[in-house]
């Protein structure tokens, strides 16, 4: 019995010591915007997300339709937008810099426009609670800083 | 010049001063082309106006999107004070003593003007309305 408590508790410090280096590493990943057009065109309205969350597909859908970018008129000029085009396809989930751990299970067939939609997204956050998203320092699911900041 | 007369002349110098304290050359050359552009429109624009700018700010408009019926939805109704993008982010103030350099970059103010004006009512705001709300929220 007490030796199931002890392999209990250390497995609860390395859990506890996994996730803080996970966290620390979201941090600088989430941070990380390599291109000053995206960081500041798509970083005015909400973070920035990483190219390499979505595959090339699904940002071409979402920056050919600024116009209509969820629910909001997020056009802009033609030079700003091609610019964030080719280095959000260059460095999307499905080139082949990025690590193809974001595009599991995700078929050839879909184009998920919801970062939040992607199965890599959901196998880790999906058991969450609605209220851990609701918080002040969070208030949207799409705020990843507002956790891994 | 008696007392009162010089108080009023000191009154009159001191208004303009006021005004100056925010003002910026690029807001003013903003400012001038937009006029231009309102009097190829209408050829009775007489000139910008903060109460006209303060009443369009407030105002409910229709023909936009129902859950953004207005510039204070996003801005709030304190111009001085910070809002928020329907993404959560926070938006600095638009009052111009908060952020003195609002509306000085002429290719910021196009664009978001545009996203805006389409956003909350529909279309895209005239010279007029673009000049009479730069006027209000450059005197606040």
């Amino acid at each position: 019995m007490r030796s199931i408590a002890v392999i209990a508790v250390i497995a609860g410090l390395a859990f506890a010591a996994g996730l803080l280096a996970s966290s620390a590493f979201a941090a600088s990943f989430f941070r990380t915007i390599g291109n000053k057009v995206v960081a500041k065109e798509c970083g005015a309205c909400h973070m920035p997300y990483p190219a390499m969350l979505l595959p090339a597909r699904s940002w071409a859908k979402i920056i050919g339709a600024l116009d209509k970018h969820f629910g909001e008129d997020a056009s802009m000029p033609e030079a700003s937008r091609q610019q964030i085009l080719a280095f959000m396809s260059a460095n999307a989930g499905d080139s082949a810099s990025s690590d193809s751990w974001f595009m599991r299970g995700v078929p050839n067939t879909a184009t998920p426009v919801r970062i939040t939609d992607m199965p890599f997204w959901r196998s880790i956050h999906g058991g969450f609670p609605g209220g851990a998203f609701k918080r002040a320092e969070v208030r949207k699911k799409g705020n990843c800083l507002g956790c891994h900041g | 010049m008696t007392r009162a007369s010089l108080m009023i002349v000191l009154a009159l110098i001191a208004i303009p001063t006021v005004a100056i304290a925010v003002a910026d050359p690029r807001r003013d050359a903003i400012l001038a082309d937009l006029s231009t552009e309102a009097m190829t429109v209408d050829s009775a624009f007489a000139g910008f106006d903060a109460v006209r700018g303060k009443t369009f700010w407030f105002a409910s408009q229709t023909g936009g999107k129902p859950d953004t019926p207005s510039c204070t939805t996003c801005h709030t109704k304190d111009p001085k004070a910070a809002g928020q993008t329907r993404a959560g982010k926070d938006i600095k103030p638009m009052a111009v003593s908060k952020t003195p350099d609002r509306f000085t970059d002429p290719e910021k103010i196009a664009k978001w003007f545009l996203r805006n004006c389409k956003t909350v009512l529909g279309r895209e705001c005239t010279a007029g309305e673009k000049g009479d709300v730069i006027t209000f929220l450059a005197n606040q």
